[in-house]
């Protein structure tokens, strides 16, 4: 099969695919550009043309992964190729040919890269886990999941849709403001690490990062800040939004499980609480003097050596 | 120097330069002649420098340098769709800057007492900077980065080469960096180096030999004599990303062609050699 | 313990370490130690591997035999120190300033001791991504500590610095005279290069620091003609001759008091809360140590393993600090600065 001249290792650059192969026989092979790769027009051989070509963009292993269809997706799929199989240089009549679709793409090493997600029980790492095996060529059988391979920019900035581990930083009777710590099944925010510790002396902090970021509005370009977010007070929660109130919702220093629902202004992303798994995941009572808390409902948390019972927008631990 | 300074500790102000009388010419310095059609071996290494998100270090001869990027991380004020790309390249502060001569004579201070008070860049390291930065802006894919900057951050430890032979070299190390970074990119850069003798004809490649000062004050007219630094896209067709000339003579326009063609062929030896370490470091 | 098994019975929200050292650095911290382990893996008691280079070969005479491969770079002396994955790199540089007539002959009895030694004007400057412009915090006091320790360690004496070599440029001898000429003397620069900055940054800055110093060369000067002005740069504009010009290859060892080089060690003081008992961390590194020990004994030990200075931060309350701990901790220094020194 024509698929094995694919290279296993890719540098950033490197042609991997023509979008489309015949082989031989009787089918064509049509490739999707996923993680770490894009689609260029680029010249070939004969320097007359310009072919679209799927080249690497990152250093990293080349996972090719093929998407067979459910029976319902296949009728309306089948048109969208047409069109593009008329767009690229292809004339044969399709309808006779077999179609295989690929997606490809290139997963790095990463020894940097961690994974912050790797408990079984999460949904989204079914989808990891594809990308985990090792064989050249995988059967990606629902639509949903090609969603997730492809859209899925590698790099590690927050995007529409991401679950996004967070930092309380400051309240208002509106919002609370937040600093994105880590985002599920992504590297985590490492810059969060080296710039906890900002201004201070040689010794190590004694500030916590919010007495850092307090800092920053001084130093008017901190050194690899983290990315800041907000909740409104009308995305806590889903039901009864009107009468949340931010401040029986969190507090400075808890860390908060939220999705992000938009890119948002320049300097903050939206972020949203409002499912039953998204809420406070870790909190200290007395705003963060007192001991570690444990939710006992989704709006209460108890501290079990003190007994003292705080109010919080909880996530369901479970 | 800097009175004002009080951040600092620059020592008294009324210290005044250590001036050396001038290293006499030693008659037999033992320097392997490089062939002048070879490329000089390189040493390279990435991800030494943790606390950044992607870092090269490259050491070819005595030249050493190490480029830290950090990035995408975000910026402060209104919504950008794309990221921002800035550059800085400094060399350590007591280290004499190719063609520094030039930029002494025409800037206001003359001689530096305490190399810490040097706080602005200085014109060969504006000139790197900008050079890096444009080759650089169109091979990233800027736009995966909304809301972000990604700075490139040079330091030159140690120099012993003239200054276009030190870019190709700072290049090659930015291009690392970016790969350990992971920043999505069109390509890798690497470039060519030249220098083209225009009496007998001769093109030097990867030329390592300092510059005295009096070749570029042009106090001793020399024979023609051009430098060229040429940064390629190689698997894109062999885009050119950057050109940079300098020399004291004219380029005709079937020279200029052969030079940038043997700049290519020197850039694609290179990534050959970039290459093969990259999928090493993949093992 | 009971954070512990609480935090299991979460259930499915689990981190991997880096992200729990973030998201809540003291149960990092806390878990790695009931393991008899820190959050970055080595023991109590183990200190990061530490390489010395004092041929760096970023100073002028590195790579000096007999004046012969003299380089044109302005560095007198220089070190690199790698600890880990920091790496920091020193160099010295000079300058040479008018003193007054009169210093070094009185020698009564009641003046100051410390007026004898002078220090070094050091600049770190920490790589981590900021854009050009101030120091930040961390920098300005890091640069302040090292110009007062080595100040008060009393070992580079004022006499060293003082210019004596001066081989005169005249032929007229009338003049000769001590008293009508100026003296001048050395000052001397560091510039202290940090990468990777993890760890005691305190300890590595000043090791180089010290390290860089004991191989400082001072070359001889000479005066081109009878004048003894020494340029005002600023006043005149610059592009002036300077009338003192250094020898390029005839030089002399600074001296410096080889008795008080010594070294200094920053420990972490953290409780196990089992026992209320109190562990001695060396070489912090990482988020959740720098962020969750308050408590930091800081020693300087010198050569022959005498303590110089020890420097106790009690900010956490819950450490108790004894005097077994402090005498445990400057035992555990004097072993790692015999093996550094000696």
């Amino acid at each position: 099969m024509t698929v094995l001249d694919i290279p296993k290792v890719a540098v950033p650059g490197q042609p991997l695919v023509p979008s489309f192969l015949t082989d031989e026989g009787d089918s064509i092979s049509k490739f999707i550009p996923g993680q770490g790769t894009k689609l260029e027009r680029l010249l070939v051989q004969d320097k007359n043309s310009k072919v679209p070509v799927i080249i690497a963009t990152i250093l990293g292993k080349v996972k090719i992964y093929e998407r067979v269809y459910k029976e319902e997706a296949e009728a309306e799929e089948e048109e969208e190729e047409e069109e593009k199989e008329a767009e690229g240089k292809q004339d044969q009549e399709q309808e006779e040919l077999k179609v295989r679709t690929f997606i490809i793409s290139v997963v790095p090493k990463s020894s940097k890269n961690y994974y912050y997600q790797d408990s079984q029980d999460s949904q989204n790492l079914q989808k990891l886990k594809e990308l985990e095996i090792d064989t050249n060529i995988e059967e990606v059988t629902s639509k949903n999941q090609e969603d997730v391979i492809i859209n899925k920019s590698l790099s590690n900035l927050p995007q529409e849709g991401d679950i996004v581990l967070v930092k309380i930083l400051k309240l208002t009777l509106k919002q609370a403001f937040v600093e994105i710590i880590a985002i599920e099944n992504k590297k985590a925010l490492d810059h969060s690490a080296r710039t906890l510790i900002n201004n201070d002396s040689a010794p190590p902090s004694l500030y916590s990062s919010i007495a850092s970021t307090s800092t920053t509005i001084l130093q008017q370009v901190d050194i690899g800040e983290n990315f800041k977010g907000i909740i409104r007070s009308q995305d806590v929660r889903s039901t009864d939004r009107d009468r949340v109130k931010i401040i029986e919702s969190f507090k400075p220093g808890d860390i908060v499980r939220c999705i992000v629902i938009s890119l948002g202004d320049g300097t903050n992303y939206y972020l949203s609480t409002a499912r039953n798994d998204l809420g406070v995941i870790f909190a200290k009572s007395h705003g963060g003097a007192g001991e570690i808390m444990y939710a006992v409902d989704w709006k209460t948390m108890i501290c079990i050596n003190t007994g003292e019972v705080e109010q919080r927008k909880c996530a369901k631990p479970f | 120097m800097n009175v004002q300074d009080r951040r600092r500790l620059l020592g008294p102000a009324n210290a005044s330069p250590i001036v050396f009388s001038d290293v006499k010419e030693k008659k037999s310095k033992k320097i392997q002649a490089k062939p002048d059609d070879e490329i000089s071996k390189m040493f390279i290494n990435t991800g030494l420098v943790k606390n950044c998100d992607g870092s090269a270090y490259i050491e070819v001869g005595n030249t050493i340098i190490q480029v830290s990027i950090y990035g995408p991380r975000p910026i402060r004020g209104s919504f950008i769709d794309k990221a921002i790309l800035s550059t800085e390249c400094r060399f350590l502060p007591y280290l004499s800057q190719p063609n520094d001569s030039i930029s002494r004579l025409t800037s206001s201070t003359s001689l530096i007492t305490n190399y810490n008070g040097k706080l602005n860049l200085s014109n060969i390291e504006q000139k790197i900077s900008s050079y890096i930065e444009s080759c650089f802006l169109s091979c990233i894919y800027l736009e995966n980065y909304p809301k972000s900057s990604i700075d490139i951050f040079i330091k030159i430890l140690s120099v012993d080469t003239n200054l276009l032979n030190l870019v190709n070299d700072v290049v090659h190390c930015c291009s690392l960096a970016m790969v350990d970074a992971q920043i999505e990119s069109k390509d890798l850069i690497t470039s060519g180096n030249l220098r083209y003798l225009k009496s007998n004809n001769h093109i030097i490649m990867d030329p390592k030999c300092k510059d005295k000062d009096k070749d570029i004050t042009n106090e001793v007219v020399e024979e023609g004599k051009l430098d060229l630094v040429v940064s390629f896209m190689n698997s894109r067709n062999d885009e050119i990303v950057g050109f940079w000339c300098e020399g004291n003579d004219t380029l005709e326009d079937d020279v200029l062609e052969k030079l940038i063609e043997r700049c290519n062929d020197m850039s694609k030896e290179i990534r050959k050699n970039i290459n093969f370490y990259l999928i090493e470091s993949l093992e | 313990m009971s954070e512990g098994n609480g935090q299991e019975e979460m259930g499915s929200i689990r981190f991997p370490a880096e992200i729990l050292s973030v998201v809540a650095p003291d149960l990092s911290l806390k878990r790695h130690l009931d393991l008899g382990l820190r959050p970055c893996l080595r023991k109590f008691h183990e200190f990061k591997n530490l390489t010395l280079n004092v041929k760096s070969g970023l100073s002028r005479y590195d790579g000096d035999v007999d004046g012969e491969s003299v380089t044109d770079s302005p560095v007198l002396g220089s070190s690199v120190i790698k600890s880990g994955n920091t790496t920091v790199i020193c160099g010295i540089t000079g300058g040479i300033v008018e003193i007054a007539n009169v210093s070094t002959t009185t020698t009564s009895d009641d003046h100051d001791d410390s007026m004898e030694y002078t220090s070094i004007y050091p600049v770190v400057e920490i790589s981590r991504g900021k854009l050009n412009g101030a120091p930040t915090d961390e920098e300005m006091i890091l640069s302040q500590q090292l110009y007062e320790t080595l100040l008060h360690s009393k070992i580079l004496p004022k006499k060293s610095l003082i210019i004596d070599n001066i081989a005169l440029k005249t032929n007229d001898d009338t003049n000769n005279n001590n008293n009508n000429r100026k003296r001048y003397a050395f000052v001397l620069y560091a510039n202290i290069q940090v990468f990777s900055r993890e760890g005691p940054l305190f300890d590595y800055c000043y090791g180089s620091l010290v390290k860089s110093l004991q191989t400082v060369k001072l070359p001889f000067i000479h005066f081109t003609d009878e004048e003894f002005i020494i340029n005002d740069n600023r006043k005149n504009g610059g592009n002036v001759k300077p009338e003192i010009i250094c020898d390029s290859e005839a030089y002399n060892q600074l001296k410096i008091n080889e008795e008080n080089i010594n070294w200094s060690l920053t420990f972490g003081l953290v409780n196990n809360d089992d026992g209320k008992e109190t562990i001695i961390l060396c070489d912090l590194e990482g988020h959740a140590e720098e962020t969750c020990c308050k408590s930091l004994i800081n020693v300087i030990i010198d050569k022959n393993l005498k303590m110089r200075y020890l420097n106790i931060v009690g900010g956490d309350e819950n450490v108790i600090i004894d005097e077994n701990i402090v005498l445990k901790t400057v035992q555990l220094a004097k072993n790692r600065v015999n093996n550094i020194l000696n």
